[in-house]
């Protein structure tokens, strides 16, 4: 009956993996992992998981160390200056210093800055269908994707909600990093797209150059080039898997409508190509369909092309209006 | 203005202190990610340098591994300091001939079937007591069940619309009309939908050989 165990083992502990599912679901799944049924196939498929994962940085790593020598009676022979409790303890007095001092100037350089000396922070957005380019500072171009607001902290930091490209030139004494709702990468020399709308639980950061070092919630991850990394912000998942792109989509001028009704994308080529498109019977746009398209294809290559797919309409073409009708009632 | 050129100062100042932050940082964790030499006899005699070092090199992998089996962070928390607190105390019974990887894998995946098998213990486990009813070959009932289960994971990954238009045609056993007027979406949508859910789960089942009948 099953040629190939090995395979739906591996789909199975594949799809378990990445993905959270209704707790009835993972009970049953928990059965089956547990079980001696194909057993061997499935310690190949567990074992092929660890072997799959890096050696992470575990930001708990310290205190569960600390607490397992406790739990062993093991000494920790470290001078007090070294201790991490200690260490904590000293960054704390040192970041209240510094927070009382920096109000104290503030107060002070409030009482005598000329109001209108320039702002440190500047905010770049974008509106839908927009992009925009910008030079941060002369090492730094970033090319900014629709419905994205991207604020300028500091000389150094960036915070996203939204979708950028990055190119960053290699400069030694600097370190820029740009800070999402969940990840924050930090990047010496570098080219990279991050992914990060507020609205959207999953971030994803792609390297195409250089390395990153990406600050998630509980780990340090350090990214290589030809990686992107995926975080859900609602399972804590995180998923490392290989890019064969050179750039985003998007910043190929690639127009990408995931699952998309036939319609929308009629409303959408409207403002694309400033047309009119009639549709005489709505039904036979109601198809869902995903299309990617390069920005410039003409009109009539990207109606034939969606004509093609969905197989329920044809269209004709006159001056700045394009008439939509059923197949069948053209036949 | 000199309060003003001195404000501006400090705040280079705390900038560059961010930055040595952050640089201290990622040192501190390349050192700790590249300490890539175990010294099992060390170990085996009860160095505790030699344990902090397995510890820093395996605590983040051996910790997500654990979350990825048990979907729990708590667990995960919990498991992994017991691995570390087993490792210890039988440190004696490593084979330095073996591989330490895979020592340390066998005992972190012990940790985490033993807990799995503890939370289904309540429920019969199907997969290892098959109903014998209905003449069915215990292993064609298994890989059923098997295949069952890795269906309803895909649908169970499928976008909203497309889910609920499967369950209702396949556990509901509507006909594309009644799905169609209770959605209020055209009876093509609805052949659309099945036949990208169809496509779906031909695409999971792709290894699979099924006779049908």
């Amino acid at each position: 009956m099953n040629e190939n165990p090995e395979n739906n083992t591996k789909k199975i502990l594949d799809l378990y993996q990445r993905y959270d599912f209704p707790e009835e679901l993972t009970d049953e799944i928990i059965q089956w992992l547990v079980s001696d049924f194909h057993a061997e196939e499935k310690e190949k498929a567990v074992h092929g998981i660890w072997d799959e994962l890096p050696h992470l940085y575990d930001i708990k790593e310290e205190y569960m160390l600390e607490k397992i020598k406790t739990e062993l009676g093991i000494p920790d022979k470290r001078p007090l200056f070294l201790k991490r409790s200690f260490i904590r303890t000293m960054v704390a007095a040192a970041i209240i210093i510094l927070l009382v001092t920096t109000g104290l100037f503030k107060y002070l350089e409030l009482k005598t800055v000329d109001v209108e000396q320039p702002l440190l922070a500047t905010t770049i957005s974008t509106g839908e269908k927009e992009k925009k380019h910008a030079e941060l500072i002369s090492y730094i171009q970033t090319w900014v994707n629709s419905r994205t607001v991207m604020t300028y902290i500091d000389p150094t930091e960036v915070e996203l909600n939204g979708e950028a490209f990055f190119d960053i030139r290699k400069s030694e004494n600097t370190h820029f990093s740009v800070k999402g709702n969940a990840l924050k990468a930090i990047v010496t020399g570098t080219r990279f797209n991050f992914r990060s709308y507020d609205v959207e639980d999953i971030s994803v950061i792609s390297l195409y150059e250089g390395q990153l070092n990406i600050i998630a919630p509980d780990t340090i991850i350090k990214l290589d080039a030809g990686y992107e990394l995926e975080y859900n912000r609602v399972t804590g998942l995180l998923t490392i898997r290989n890019i064969d792109r050179q750039q985003p989509d998007w910043m190929r001028e690639i127009i990408n409508f995931d699952s998309a009704q036939v319609v929308d994308i009629f409303r959408s080529l409207e403002k694309i190509y400033g047309i009119k498109i009639d549709i005489t019977d709505f039904r036979v746009t109601e198809d869902e369909i995903e299309l990617k398209f390069e920005e410039g294809l003409s009109l009539n290559e990207v109606m034939f092309f969606m004509s093609s797919i969905t197989g329920t309409f044809d269209y004709i073409i006159s001056d700045d209006i394009v008439y939509v009708r059923d197949k069948k009632e053209i036949k | 203005m000199e309060k003003v050129l001195i404000y501006r100062e400090f705040i280079d100042y705390l900038l560059t202190l961010k930055d040595q932050v952050v640089d201290d940082e990622e040192n501190k964790c390349q050192k700790k990610l590249k300490a890539a030499e175990i010294d099992i006899p060390a170990l085996k005699n009860g160095d505790h340098k030699a344990f902090e070092l397995v510890f820093h090199r395996y605590y983040g992998k051996v910790r997500a591994f654990l979350k990825i089996l048990t979907k729990s962070e708590d667990l995960a928390d919990e498991l992994s300091q017991s691995v570390f607190v087993n490792l210890w105390t039988y440190r004696h019974s490593i084979d330095p001939v073996r591989s330490f990887d895979a020592y340390i894998y066998t005992i972190t995946r012990n940790a985490a079937m033993n807990a799995l098998k503890k939370r289904t213990r309540e429920n019969i486990n199907v997969y290892d007591y098959p109903d014998q009813d209905g003449g069915m070959h215990t292993d064609d009932l298994l890989i059923a069940r098997e295949t069952e289960m890795l269906v309803k994971m895909t649908v169970s990954r499928m976008p909203p619309k497309r889910k609920l238009v499967y369950q209702m045609s396949r556990y509901e056993h509507k006909t594309n009309d009644e799905i169609s007027r209770e959605l209020a979406i055209s009876k093509k949508m609805v052949e659309k939908h099945l036949r990208d859910s169809l496509a779906d789960i031909k695409e999971v089942l792709k290894f699979l050989i099924i006779f049908l009948g």
